[in-house]
Parts: structure tokens; sequence; C-alpha cells
């Protein structure tokens, strides 16, 4: 593993890779369609007609598109980000020069920049409105929790993703497998409320933040917060040793 | 291995944990643990497509558990010969998404077994 040749792989994939164009699409759909669902979020304000000042939770709603859309989202952009390169050959180009866990770690890294991009102009966008409409503080600590919090959610589900990529043989096995993985983590996320199945699900990290964006600030604990970024930390590590060791088994 | 073969050790194997497992009382968990045991002896032992094999066992292990359920166990007689039809009806269509769930389960285990088995 080398740091350099990482960060060379991630830009490569982010700048002038096969896939660069359609991930910075996927990248910029997530930024649009979360713009669309926070203007129209003004609504909210209609469901209280009789009192005046009424603040809409931007930042609620955001960490909301957040936790629903973004699994789908990354599921759509890193379904098919390594088994393409392996059913395409050109996987072969780079093993020969780039060893394989930094291949997978940089894919991982290309991935994970694009989302942390596009959740960073989530919360600018969800601060501005906050700003512009009821004359919030700007508050950037709250940004900031936003978006390391959101990126490390999401990545969870990039690892997750890339893993199954590194397994399947096709591309429609991986969109299939990756759809039957987010549907075992839905499962295990409503079955899991009390045992041991919460923490093998990604949502369950992202639901116990939610506190943080929802104004109830007085409710929360700052050791829980440290707790679930470290999960998620260990999350990711998990799925992306599981991915490497897929890699350097596999025959390319 | 034949298809024969296949389905009849998933079948077998399924029915027999989760007889095992129903008398420790674990729950739904005894399903995911039964489904992933079967992906895995199924991905060991196929030569090709797992996840076709596997769903079919689990289907078939837990239709045939629910159905010699539904002809001994007096509780289930009970809810099933509820006056009120929507009640049985709820009470079935629950376990079939909870089928469906455990295929799923199933399906990924052996997806996952049968790639790391086919690499070396």
């Amino acid at each position: 593993m080398n740091i350099l040749k990482i960060i060379v792989v991630a830009e490569d994939e982010m700048f002038n890779g096969s896939k660069s164009k359609y991930l910075l699409a996927v990248g910029g759909i997530f930024i649009f369609l979360s713009l669309v669902i926070i203007h129209y979020s003004n609504s909210i304000i209609s469901l209280f007609p009789f009192q005046n000042n009424i603040n809409v939770p931007y930042y609620l709603i955001s960490y909301l598109i957040v936790l629903i859309l973004g699994p789908l989202v990354t599921l759509i952009a890193s379904y098919d980000f390594i088994c393409n390169e392996i059913q395409t050959g050109s996987i072969r180009y780079i093993i020969s020069k780039i060893d394989r866990t930094s291949f997978i770690l940089g894919k991982f890294l290309a991935l994970s920049s694009v989302f942390t991009v596009a959740v960073f102009i989530i919360a600018i966008i969800s601060s501005l409105y906050s700003l512009f409409l009821f004359n919030n503080a700007f508050e950037l600590g709250k940004i900031i929790l936003f978006v390391v919090i959101s990126s490390l959610y999401l990545s969870c589900f990039i690892s997750g993703f890339l893993f199954i990529s590194t397994l399947s043989p096709e591309s429609k096995t991986a969109l299939i497998m990756s759809g039957v993985f987010l549907g075992i983590l839905i499962f295990a996320f409503f079955k899991g409320n009390g045992n041991f199945l919460k923490y093998l699900t990604p949502y369950f990290y992202g639901i116990s933040n939610i506190e943080l964006f929802g104004g109830l600030t007085h409710k929360f604990e700052f050791f829980e917060l440290l707790k679930t970024i470290f999960l998620m930390i260990v999350y990711n590590s998990v799925f992306l040793s599981l991915a490497s060791i897929a890699i350097k088994r596999r025959d390319l | 291995m034949d298809t024969k073969k296949l389905l009849s050790i998933g079948i077998v194997t399924g029915l027999i944990i989760i007889v095992i497992f129903s008398y420790f009382n674990f729950g739904f968990y005894d399903g995911v643990i039964a489904a992933i045991i079967v992906g895995v002896i199924i991905a060991r032992e196929a030569d090709n497509s797992p996840i076709k094999y596997t769903v079919i066992s689990i289907l078939a292990y837990n239709m045939i558990y629910w159905t010699i359920m539904a002809f001994f166990d007096q509780d289930m007689k009970m809810v099933l010969g509820y006056e009120n039809k929507a009640i049985p009806g709820l009470f079935v269509g629950t376990i079939i998404i909870m089928i469906i769930l455990f295929s799923f389960i199933g399906s990924f285990s052996a997806f996952v077994v049968y790639n790391l088995k086919k690499s070396k």
C-alpha cells in the first residue's frame, strides 16, 4: 500500500477515467435532487398556519435526504466500479504498476471524495436557505459536523458496494447483489432494534446522530458522537479489508 | 455436484438447523442463521449458479417447516382458524415476507462464499 499511488488512482478515477463523467454526473444529480427537496420543504410552514415564528429545519431535512437518498445514489455510482474494469480487462494495465490494495483504496478515495464534496455543497445550500429565508446565523460547526458524519455514513455504503463489485463477475450481478445487500441492511435495521443486528447497518449510525441536526442538542451526548464515528471507521475498514482480500484472491 | 444432491443437501440441512434452533427460542434469528449456513454449504458444493440453488432450497425448507407447523402446532391451528380472516392473512403474509428476506440473506452469503472459493 502506497499513499501516493492511492492518490494517483483516485485522481485518475475522478478526472481522466472512463467512469469519471458518470461519477460526477451522479454526484451532480444528488446535489440537484437535494436542492429541489430543500427548496420545496418551505411548504412545511403551511402545516402550521397559526404560528408565525417557525424555522424550517433545513439541516435536519438535508440530513434526512443524505440518510434516505444517499445509499441509493452511492449504489448507482459504485456498483460496477471495479467489476467493469475486470470485465473489460483494463485493470491489467493498472495492476502491473500499482498493487491491488492501493487500487481498491484509490477507488474508494475517489468515490468518497466526490460524495464528500456533494455533501458539503448540500450543507452550504441548506445553510444559505436558513440564512436568507429565516435570518439564522451561519453555523460553521454544524456544517463541519454534517459533512464529517454524512461522508462517513455514505462511505460505509461505498465500501460495501466496492466489496460486492470486487466479487462480482459481471456488472448485472453486481447491481443485483448490491440491491440485495441494501435490502438486507434495511431488514437488519428494522428488525435489529434493541439487539446486536443494528450494529451491522450504517443506517443505525446515521440515525443515532439525528438529534444533532434536529434542534435537540441538549439531549445529545458527545461520547455517543465519538462512538458512532469510531464504529463507522471500523465498518469502513472491515469492508475495505474484505475487498482487498477478495481482489488479491481474484485471477485477473 | 448435480442439482438433486445440492437441493436435497440444502433442504435437509436447513430443516435440521431450523428444528434444532426452534428448541432454543432464538426468535427470528434461527431463520437468519439457517439461511446463512445453507448458503455457505451450497456455495462450497456447487459448481455453478449457487444463488439459484440457495434461493430454491431456502424457499423449500421454509415451506415444508411452516406446512408441518400448520398441521401439528396447536397455536398455529388456532391462528389459522380464527373467525376474522384478516388475522390469518396477516400471519401468512408476514411469514412469506420473512421467507423472501431469508432467501435474500442466504443468496448473499452464497454469492460471497462462492466467489471467494472460485478465485483462489
